[in-house]
């Protein structure tokens, strides 16, 4: 659990430990507004559209699955900071669990933690990806 | 005489390279004026900036005596590229311009189904662009444009992407809409046929940089049925724009390394 939770703080900003993966995202997720299709914004602005309209009306809905997706990736690299946070300074939890188990020579619950960890990074991965998918049917996400 | 478009003077250069001659055109209202030239002439530069999503270096466009300086509804246009919105169905993208003048929901609907019904599409209100074929969407922007009541249409070779019988019909279809609607329409094209079918003035654009060559009246009477395409009298007039397109062609060509 306390992993968990430690997933989430790295994903929502809070503070300067998580600044690699924000910054990551405002900055991907401006260049994929930017990238919208340029005949959908002339087509929207012969269709009287103003610049305010524009953004919330164009621009967003164009960009969301493809910011969707780069939220999924930036989870993946979320996931990584906390395996990193874990092994090294963890007091308990998986990552504490695998380093402990080091230390005892436990061979077969390190392989256990390893298998966990990539267990539940795969399982949030494909359910961030469904998500997307139920969300944006219109956008050939995942092709 | 002095129609409902005055371009004057309009002169488009790119860095060092000038696209668009300085070029006079009037359009009256209820014309239907189609551009043909080679490719490179600069026929999609003057039809952007009558649309104001480009400006000229030199000249103005004076839409009603006003002088245009952006894109607007009252200059709807249909690109060649399929620009429906993805995330929209095939209703909400009609009802797009009446949604950002704020009209009642039951009017937008009203106005929407209609015009999906004059372009053939009824019971596809549901329907997302990528479950639509090329035709089909093309007819869905053209619902979308002439639902918000431009006061000039604009298309960009909006029938170039589709197969040779679909284009038929479309040029029907549309055909068929303004003799009903009677819309002012500027229509940039490549092909004479079509060009000649469904204008009522026909313009010919010369090699870059672009000139107005040629300005013909099309003598046939409407409504326009397609065994139109021919008579002699349709012939004769695709006859001498085939002849001064070809010349433009050729001299387009010259002009490539």
């Amino acid at each position: 659990m306390p992993a968990v939770c430690r997933l989430i703080a790295a994903v929502v900003p809070t503070g300067c430990s998580d600044a690699p993966p924000r910054f990551t995202l405002v900055l991907t997720i401006s260049v994929t507004v930017g990238n919208t299709r340029r005949d959908l914004v002339e087509a929207a602005y012969t269709l009287g559209v103003k610049d305010a309209s524009l953004i919330r009306r164009v621009l967003i809905p164009g960009a969301a699955p493809e910011i969707a997706e780069t939220l999924r990736m930036v989870l993946g690299w979320a996931w990584t900071y906390v395996i990193v946070a874990e092994l090294i300074g963890a007091s308990s939890g998986i990552g504490h669990m695998i380093t402990d188990s080091q230390a005892l020579l436990a061979t077969d619950q390190i392989i256990f933690g390893i298998i966990v960890i990539g267990l539940i990074g795969l399982a949030s991965d494909l359910l961030f990806k469904w998500a997307n998918a139920r969300l944006y049917p219109w956008a050939a996400l995942g092709r | 005489m002095d129609g409902i478009l005055s371009v004057r003077q309009v002169e488009r250069r790119f860095d060092r390279t000038l696209a668009l001659q300085a070029t006079d055109l009037a359009v009256a209202e209820n014309d239907f004026v189609t551009i043909l030239g080679p490719s490179g002439c600069g026929k999609s530069t003057l039809l952007r900036i009558v649309a104001g999503l480009d400006r000229p270096t030199a000249g103005e466009v004076m839409l009603d005596g006003k002088r245009i300086a952006g894109p607007g509804a009252d200059r709807g246009m249909v690109f060649q590229s399929y620009t429906l919105f993805p995330w929209l169905s095939v209703l909400d993208n009609v009802c797009f311009g009446l949604v950002e003048r704020g009209l009642p929901r039951a009017q937008q609907l009203d106005i929407a189904r209609g015009f999906i019904a004059k372009v053939g599409l009824a019971g596809f209100e549901q329907h997302y662009p990528k479950q639509l074929s090329g035709g089909m969407q093309q007819r869905t922007a053209i619902a979308r444009a002439l639902a918000n009541d431009p006061r000039m249409l604009l298309m960009d070779e909006p029938f170039g992407a589709l197969d040779h019988q679909t284009r038929e019909l479309m040029q029907e279809l549309l055909l068929g809409i303004w003799e009903e609607q009677r819309k002012t329409v500027l229509f940039v094209t490549h092909d004479i046929d079509e060009a000649v079918f469904m204008g009522s003035r026909v313009i010919v654009m010369s090699a870059r940089p672009g000139r107005i060559k040629l300005d013909r009246e099309v003598p046939l009477a409407h409504p326009r049925h397609y065994s139109v395409k021919t008579t002699p009298a349709f012939a004769a007039l695709k006859a001498e724009l085939t002849e001064a397109v070809r010349v433009e062609v050729r001299a387009a060509q010259a002009m490539m390394p």
